[in-house]
């Protein structure tokens, strides 16, 4: 077995049947496939693109197994109304990328900042910040970033007294030196999650094996449409006349008048 | 990894003795189930029935090319894949004849959609069915030109990730 982008090497001889072209010779619609090889090619571009989506989802033990990343590729490809075929899936990656992420990444800032663990991230650290303001807003006080750090650390901030409000402290920067408490918080949360999940996207084709992006996969839930032929009549003559049977039925033809 | 470069290497073998044999009995017997029997019948109305005439399309070449796998026992990659591009074919030229479809409706950007919707029919199928291989696939990733294996975490810095634009995903 060759596997696909092997396949699409191979060239064969066409072989003539008795069967074929029983659609009299429309070949322009044969020629338009073959000659522009774009079913070949969409189909290597296809495998290496969701192939890689797949076996991400499945390094990650995503949710839907392999096919989990090939529709996440896929709605993602398709929502950017981009095609395998426009030429370059180093910039598909992108969006390969999106789609693996899902809605880990709420923006493109947020995700930015969350990444980067400076000062600006800190004080926009949404988990981060409810959290202190919840917890300490009305008894914080000018105490040492140490101590505020540690008790934060415990989830513990009901020892501390007085004032300063939990914005004041997220301002003030040695609390936000000490980054390594909303850090560690946010590790189930968004913070980490956005920063592996960007450096995954950065790898996306390519980058199946090691990406960490934890993003659990929606289940396909593609229709599978029954194609039950039970109460359709294609007339009798449809056997060997597909032609005729791909004609709609007369009592569908659209009404004159 | 460029499509231009990827182009070249489609058809740029000719297929082996073995391979052609193998085709010819595969391209007899897709295309008499295409054009006879119930199982013709079945195609049609997959084709018919379907949600959009690419998943439709995308679902008959699909049930065609397993049909034709199943009875040859097992065929290789190259000639299923030679097949499916015949029965697609096929199947288009029906179209058009019967007046479903007009030749214009059928571009580069409609097979591109069938074929990706046949490879997710294909894949879900060989999934569910256990049949899935990983190293094919992980092979045909790889194959990829441009690809490279990443080292770590860091194999592109945040810098870069923004300049390709990474960052505003």
């Amino acid at each position: 077995m060759s596997g696909v982008v092997k396949g699409v090497k191979k060239v064969f001889k066409k072989v003539g049947s008795v069967v074929k072209k029983v659609a009299s010779g429309v070949a322009k619609v044969a020629r338009k496939v073959a000659k522009s090889k774009v079913f070949k090619v969409a189909l290597m571009a296809g495998a290496i693109y969701f192939g890689g989506a797949g076996l991400m989802n499945l390094a990650q033990g995503g949710a839907g197994g392999f096919m989990g990343g090939v529709t996440n590729a896929a709605t993602s490809l398709s929502s950017a109304g981009s095609s395998l075929l426009s030429g370059n899936l180093s910039a598909v990656g992108s969006n390969l990328a999106a789609g693996i992420q899902g809605t880990t990444i709420a923006s493109g800032a947020n995700a930015a900042t969350i990444a980067g663990f400076n000062a600006a991230a800190a004080s926009t650290m949404p988990t981060a910040t409810g959290t202190i303001a919840s917890a300490a807003a009305p008894t914080l006080t000018a105490s040492t970033s140490g101590a505020i750090g540690a008790n934060i650390a415990q989830g513990t901030v009901t020892g501390l007294s007085a004032t300063p409000a939990a914005t004041g402290l997220m301002a003030s920067s040695a609390p936000v030196a000490a980054a390594a408490t909303p850090a560690a918080g946010m590790s189930v949360g968004q913070g980490l999650m956005a920063s592996a999940g960007i450096n995954a996207g950065a790898q996306a084709v390519g980058g199946y094996m090691n990406a960490r992006s934890a993003e659990a996969a929606e289940e396909e839930q593609r229709d599978r449409r029954d194609y039950n032929m039970t109460n359709k009549v294609y007339g009798s003559g449809y056997q060997y006349n597909i032609p005729s049977a791909f004609t709609p039925p007369v009592n569908n033809q659209p009404k004159q008048g | 990894m460029n499509i231009d470069e990827l182009k070249q290497d489609v058809e740029s073998e000719e297929a082996t003795p073995e391979e052609e044999a193998q085709y010819e009995e595969a391209f007899d017997f897709a295309l008499r189930s295409l054009h006879s029997g119930e199982v013709a019948k079945n195609t049609v109305a997959r084709v018919l029935n379907a949600q959009t005439p690419v998943k439709g399309i995308a679902e008959a070449v699909f049930v065609l090319v397993r049909r034709t796998e199943v009875q040859l026992d097992g065929i290789d990659d190259s000639v299923k894949i030679q097949i499916a591009e015949d029965l697609l074919e096929e199947i288009l030229e029906l179209m058009v004849e019967s007046g479903r479809m007009t030749e214009g409706e059928i571009t580069d950007e409609m097979i591109e959609q069938i074929t990706i919707e046949l490879y997710q029919t294909y894949a879900k199928d060989a999934e569910q069915r256990g049949t899935l291989d990983e190293d094919k696939i992980r092979e045909d990733v790889e194959a990829g030109e441009g690809i490279k294996q990443p080292q770590g975490m860091n194999a592109m810095s945040n810098q870069e990730a923004k300049t390709r634009g990474l960052m505003d995903v």
